[in-house]
């Protein structure tokens, strides 16, 4: 499709836009698509995510500036990844993470609800996890049996 | 895909500036996106907090991965000056308009127009490049007319950007979508749309 | 040949299909072309939902009550 307009057309319009705002609608964005058989949604995982964020971390003993560094990314961003499920993260940051974490970062993309819920053992294994585990200072010993055993939850599903 | 010759003004220098509007977005733009914008608003939350976030500071990898490409009924836009990203749309063309006066006629809706983080007042003051909207705008409206909607436009214009598509385009408000984040839903009359259309 | 360019297709129908193409065409105020070519759209819109498990339903604005639209 071809635009033809004068040079004159532009200079007439483009100034009646001045200098405003003029953004519309958000970038498409497909609906997350949550399986019938479970009434798991989005924000269940992102609890069991931000769970796990903040157990790995406390597990290496550092805190959320340490791992921020380490991601290179915002402070800020962990602090909401580990404390308000009901924001969607920055897929970045889960890319980061990942990293850091050296797991499979579609997995965690799948937890942090950023793409299309594929593995139903992994939604389980996080709601289970999460219900076992609470941010406290330090890992007790309950809180790394559950941390343990989601991590080979994981390390399985990345293998299949 | 095809290249328009269309016009921005440099605010700097207050000159137009020759670029390019396409009628497709590729990977090479979404890396541009990727490349240039999302820094550009990274650096505005890091100076600004989370609130200052923009609301489009990032999307669906779903949706970058091309799932609506193949879409007949999808078309995108970029706009691309001095080899930078500086707007881009998603359209569709399935939706009908609310507008009593054309009511179950169809239109082509702008799901998505974005200007690049440097072109927007509320992160750069003044602004790189003016323009953005009137061809993005221009565009939908052409791209409306060649599918035999005479025109006939609509959209969720964000908060701040009303008194853009109601003031600059005549744009017809019709009430805030529940359904659309409380976005202020607009349409363009196939009398307002002969205004874009044409070399007035 | 060029991505823009048109092929052309002859079109057989009945006479009842062309009553509804033609009202639909009054009604969305298109061309005969431009209904085929929309409802080609639609058609490839609705599949593609389909394809990903989706369902297509009609919903009763004031029942709120819900009906599938079967399409194979």
């Amino acid at each position: 499709m071809k635009l033809n307009r004068t040079k004159d057309w532009f200079a007439r319009r483009i100034d009646l836009e001045g200098d405003v705002e003029v953004g519309a609608g958000t970038p498409p964005h497909f609906p997350d698509q949550v399986a019938e058989h479970a009434n798991i949604k989005p924000v269940d995982t992102r609890i069991a995510f931000g769970t796990f964020v903040a157990l790995w971390r406390r597990n290496q003993g550092w805190d959320v500036v340490k791992l921020a560094e380490a991601a290179g990314v915002n402070p800020e961003e962990i602090l909401e990844i580990e404390h308000t499920p009901q924001a969607e993260p920055e897929p970045n940051a889960v890319f980061r993470l990942a990293k850091v974490f050296n797991m499979p970062a579609k997995i965690l993309m799948e937890l942090a609800g950023l793409i299309e819920p594929r593995t139903p053992q992994l939604r389980e294994a996080a709601v289970r996890f999460a219900a076992r585990s609470e941010s406290v200072a330090e890992l007790n010993p309950q809180e790394r049996e559950a941390f343990e055993a989601f991590v080979s939850a994981i390390a399985e599903t990345a293998g299949k | 895909m095809e290249e328009s010759r269309i016009y921005l003004r440099n605010s700097a220098s207050g000159e137009l500036v020759e670029a390019s509007l396409l009628d497709e977005v590729t990977d090479r733009h979404l890396e541009l996106w990727n490349e240039s914008w999302q820094p550009a608003m990274q650096a505005h939350v890091a100076a600004h907090g989370l609130k200052a976030r923009p609301e489009d500071h990032h999307w669906n990898w779903n949706w970058k991965a091309g799932e609506w490409r193949p879409m007949l009924g999808y078309h995108s836009f970029a706009i691309i000056c001095e080899g930078e990203l500086q707007g881009l749309m998603m359209v569709s063309d399935l939706k009908s308009a609310l507008l009593p006066a054309q009511f179950g006629k169809p239109i082509v809706f702008v799901e998505y127009l974005a200007t690049a983080p440097w072109n927007r007042p509320e992160i750069q003051l003044p602004p790189r490049y003016r323009g953005v909207g009137t061809v993005m705008v221009a565009a939908a409206v052409d791209l409306s007319w060649e599918l035999g909607y005479r025109g006939r436009i609509g959209l969720h214009s964000l908060p701040r950007a009303e008194a853009f598509y109601r003031n600059s385009c005549q744009m017809t408000a019709l009430g805030k979508d529940a359904a659309h984040q409380g976005l202020m839903y607009f349409e363009m009359t196939e009398k307002h749309a002969e205004e874009f259309r044409f070399n007035h | 040949m060029a991505e823009h360019e048109k092929r052309t297709m002859t079109l057989n129908l009945t006479a009842r299909e062309m009553a509804v193409l033609e009202e639909l065409a009054a009604k969305k105020d298109l061309n005969k072309t431009g209904v085929m070519r929309l409802a080609l759209r639609l058609l490839q819109a609705v599949d593609a939902k389909l394809q990903m498990g989706q369902k297509l339903m009609f919903e009763d604005e004031k029942t709120k009550e819900k009906s599938e639209m079967v399409l194979l």
